[in-house]
Order: C-alpha cells, then structure tokens, then sequence
C-alpha cells in the first residue's frame, strides 16, 4: 500500500474521528482511497485519536489535578477523549482557544457522556465538579463593602419575616462521593479507589465576601436545598413554603436557617 | 542569553518545557543544565525566548514531517532556521513521524488542501519512507545552522503496508543517512509493548553509537494500549534501559519530559533528576 495514501487516511481519521465511525460503518470506502480494510486498526486509529485531543487539553489540568488523576488511575483517559474528539467531530466543533472555555466544554460533554451508575464515573463526576467549584471561586473577584470582612454571622434567631441572603457566593453540588476523601487516595502512590464508598453527600463551596479562603461545608439535605432556594427575595417563610412546609415555618427549619447563619454564610437580614 | 555546551564524553541534564519548569529551576538552582524547548510554543510565544536569560535553551521541532509526503512551508522552515540561530541550540530534536498528509477526497480528481496535525503520527514502516526520510532532510538539513537528529515514535497501532519493525525502520534510516538519533527510551517502550517484542533484546540492535540525546518520560497503559504520558513517572523499566545504553554511549544530552501537568510534583522530579544524575555519573 502506497505510503503516501496511508498516511492521508490516517491524519484524516485522527483529525476528523467522525471519519473512522464511517470506515467502520463502511469499511469498503477505505477501498477508495488504496487501503484494504482488513489493514487499518480503526480501533486503535480512535483510541489514538482522544490521546491527541487529551494532549490538547493539557492547559486546563492546571485547574483539575486530581480529575486527571483520577481519569488516568481509573484508566479513563483515552476513552473519555476518544469519544469526546468524535463528539466535537461529529459536531463540527472546533476547541476553544482558551483554556477556561475548553474546561467549560468538557464538563457539558461529561455531564451527558458520563454514566453514573458506573462507580469510576460517578467519581469522575463528583471530582470534576469539586475541583471546577474551587477554580471558580478562585477566580471570582471578592466583592467589597460593608461588612465584607465578616466571616461569621451573628446568632440572631430567624423568624417567619427574616430575609436570607447569601453572604457571599456558593457554589452548591450533590455528589455521591467526598471529594476530599477521593483526592486524598489519589496522592497515595499507588492509588486504591474501589474502596471509596458511594453514599449521597451535599457540598456547599464557599467564599465569604472578600474572604481569601474557600470553605467546604459538607450539609444534610434539608440544608442543601435550603441553600438552594435562597435568593436574597424571599422570606423564611416563603422558603418554607417552596420546600413544601406549611404557612408557618416549623422550629427545626429556622434552627437550620440560625446555623447557616451562625456559619456565616447566610446573612438574616429583615424584610424590606 | 545563556547557551549550552557540549563536550563530547559528558551528558547535559534537561528538562522539557512545561509551565511548571520555570518554578522548578529557580528552586532548584544549578540543578539542571538547559531546558527543552519546542519551536511551535516560541514561535506561538515569542516572550517564552525570555526563559534563556536563566538557562541554556535546546530547540525541539514537530513541524518538519520529516517521515512525511508533504513538506513543511517555507515560512515555517525559515522561522525554524531562525530560533535555531537566535537560541544557538547544539541541534534540533524533530520526531521520526509525519505531522502533515494530504487531504482525503473521495473523488480523487480533486485537489484537497493537506490535513495538518497538531501531534505527530508513527509512519508507514516500509522502505517508500525510508527513501522519503533521506530525500526530507537532503532538502531539510543545508537550510538548517545545525544538525537535525530523529526521535523514534511511539507506535500504538499496526500501520498499514509496514513492512519492518521499528527497530529495523530506524535502522534503515540510519543506514540510508548521516544523521544522529535522538532515543525516546519511553516511545521505545511502548512500542516494544504494544508490537509485542522484548525491549531489553531490541535495544542492543539498535545502532546507539548514533544516539546524540537521550528522552525519558512516563507512560500509562489503558484500553489494552500503552500510552506516552508525561503527566506521569517513568517506570522503572526505562531507567533500566537507560543503563543498558549508558554502558554503550555516552549522550550529549539526556531530557527528563515530565511537561504534560503543571502539577507534576517537585518531590518527584527532584528525585528522578537525582537518580538521572546518578546514572551518568554526576551524583
């Protein structure tokens, strides 16, 4: 087989992944072109095909240490970019030139890509946006103004007409994996990550206003949906409504609404 | 600027370019003798020339397609030429591979633009380039200040209409042109794994007294294929081939590439510049 020829097949599969699906689809167009199917190695022609994508994205591992990590210890790397290069192929997307947009687009490709019923994935999942939820709020400029160096709130008891506010920005995830413990198996040498266990847990990021650090609050449901709601607009009340409560929030929610408070990361303002 | 000598019978310690390299030199002062540089990053980011007021640069290439049908621009040879001699780099490293290849049409009738690649490919292993590698560089090679040498290519998969080894491929080239190697012991690697040979055995056949710079970096294995990865260690099986090739020849040049994450932990790359080190007898 002419060399001249393969060497076209083989840049064109690997720079339009969408190419291979076809020969595999349609061996016999490989014919066209001087090349006999039973030759090419389109399997490993696609696998190499996400390497070359995963060189790619080199830049955003700044960003996401361990999820690479992680990808790499779970041997995920190479499947997960092959079939994102044949996405964007069969998309006709180029890559972002920077490396935020193109972290941006690998996170909406997992999210659909991704299965979770698959414990390496469903780490994935949790990591990926664990470690994305940091970057982002270490990027996001501190806001000032008054108050802005306060970090816990004072222990005001809330009532039906307190108005909750976020102090600050959170970033709110459900996972089924602590990050934190995951990234802890992943500096070990030689990493063991069947071990972890997945159990539902509730993640609030947070960066007070003009605070340097970022905490992580692990939450009971009730107080990650709780957070989930506030939007600086609605009263105690009107929460306990929209998380199906009745008229008159019960004793344990505005005890919930005081922690979040007490934390800092809610400010129990009056009503306007 | 700081340029690198290198005197026959003593090897010079380097590290490739990363965004994490910087940091580590000024920590590590005197610790590493130049850095790696590939021509596409300065020629994207010209202010990274900057990094040879600190230390001595070695320009790296994958533009060439030097196993290639279709030759590089000659904006881009010209821009080539002129890192080298801006850099004074001793040589410069460009992979035994193609990087650029016509375009696919399926009505063969019509011109098509050629695909150009980001990441260089493994070649046809056959004696048709062979013969394409020896006209590249006797067309390359005057138009360049200073020796081209050839890295070796990892090999992932079987390509169609081989017809050696790649062993026997760099072999061929050897013996085709007058031209020194640049021996990826990690690309060795994973093509004596994937192609199912011993590397210990097909390392002697080599022909090492060619080999000008030495590469070292990790690799992973996944999907049943093992995969170049300088987000990674290399394994103790590299280091173990270093040794055989140090008891034949001696490199002007060995580069730890440990340049894929930002991240890669100082700890370990302190470590394995030790243990570097200590195989060519700077310890």
């Amino acid at each position: 087989m002419n060399a001249r020829q393969v060497h076209a097949v083989l840049a064109a599969g690997v720079e339009n992944p969408g190419l291979i699906a076809r020969w595999r689809r349609e061996p016999q167009l490989l014919r066209s072109y001087g090349i006999e199917p039973d030759t090419v190695d389109l399997d490993g022609l696609w696998k190499f095909a996400g390497l070359t994508v995963k060189v790619r994205h080199n830049a955003i591992r700044e960003d996401l240490p361990l999820t690479f990590r992680l990808m790499s210890v779970a041997g995920l790397e190479i499947e997960i970019f092959a079939a994102y290069a044949g996405d964007r192929a069969s998309k006709g997307a180029r890559y972002a030139s920077t490396a935020e947009a193109r972290a941006c687009d690998l996170v909406d490709f997992l999210e659909h890509w991704l299965d979770l019923e698959r414990p390496g994935h469903s780490l994935l999942w949790d990591m990926l946006r664990h470690e994305r939820a940091l970057a982002q709020l270490t990027k996001s400029a501190p806001p000032s103004g008054p108050g802005a160096e306060r970090v816990g709130g004072p222990r005001t008891a809330p009532s039906s007409a307190t108005l909750p506010r976020v102090r600050g920005k959170i970033i709110l995830h459900e996972m089924r994996s602590d990050p934190r413990a995951v990234g802890a198996a992943l500096r070990a040498s030689a990493p063991r990550l069947p071990g972890v266990l997945l159990e539902p847990a509730y993640f609030c990021y947070w960066r007070a206003d003009a605070a340097k650090e970022i905490s992580i609050v692990q939450l009971d449901a009730f107080g990650f949906y709780i957070l989930s709601f506030v939007d600086g607009a609605r009263s105690a009340a009107d929460l306990n409504r929209e998380l199906g409560g009745g008229k008159k929030p019960t004793r344990a929610f505005l005890q919930l609404l005081g922690e979040l408070g007490a934390l800092g990361i809610l400010e129990l303002g009056r009503p306007r | 600027m700081k340029f690198l000598d290198t005197p026959v019978g003593e090897t010079r310690l380097g590290l490739a370019y990363g965004t994490g390299v910087p940091g580590f030199i000024e920590l590590n002062p005197g610790l590493i003798d130049y850095v790696e540089l590939p021509f596409e990053q300065l020629r994207h980011s010209p202010e990274l020339g900057a990094l040879q007021d600190t230390i001595p640069v070695v320009l790296h290439c994958a533009s060439m397609s030097i196993a290639g049908f279709v030759s590089p621009s000659a904006p881009t040879v010209e821009a080539i030429k002129r890192e080298a001699e801006r850099t004074r780099t001793p040589w410069i490293g460009e992979h035994l591979a193609f990087v650029s290849a016509d375009g696919l049409t399926e009505n063969t009738d019509e011109p098509s633009s050629p695909t150009a690649l980001t990441y260089t490919v493994c070649p046809q292993l056959s004696d048709e380039t062979v013969e394409r590698v020896a006209e590249n560089l006797a067309t390359l090679q005057p138009r360049l200040p200073v020796p081209l040498i050839l890295e070796n290519s990892p090999q992932y998969f079987i390509v169609p209409g081989s017809t050696m080894s790649m062993v026997d491929f760099i072999c061929a080239v050897s013996a085709r042109c007058d031209v020194g190697l640049l021996l990826d012991l990690t690309h060795f690697l994973i093509t004596s794994l994937n192609t199912g040979v011993d590397p210990v055995v097909e390392i002697e056949r080599l022909p090492l007294e060619r080999v000008v710079e030495i590469h070292v970096s990790g690799l992973n294995t996944q999907s049943g294929v093992a995969w170049d990865d300088h987000a990674t260690p290399a394994p103790a099986l590299v280091f173990e081939l270093l040794e055989r090739v140090l008891q034949r020849v001696r490199p002007l040049a060995l580069t730890l590439e440990y340049n894929w994450s930002p991240t890669f932990p100082h700890a370990i790359l302190q470590a394995h510049v030790a243990r570097t080190r200590r195989l060519l007898g700077r310890g």
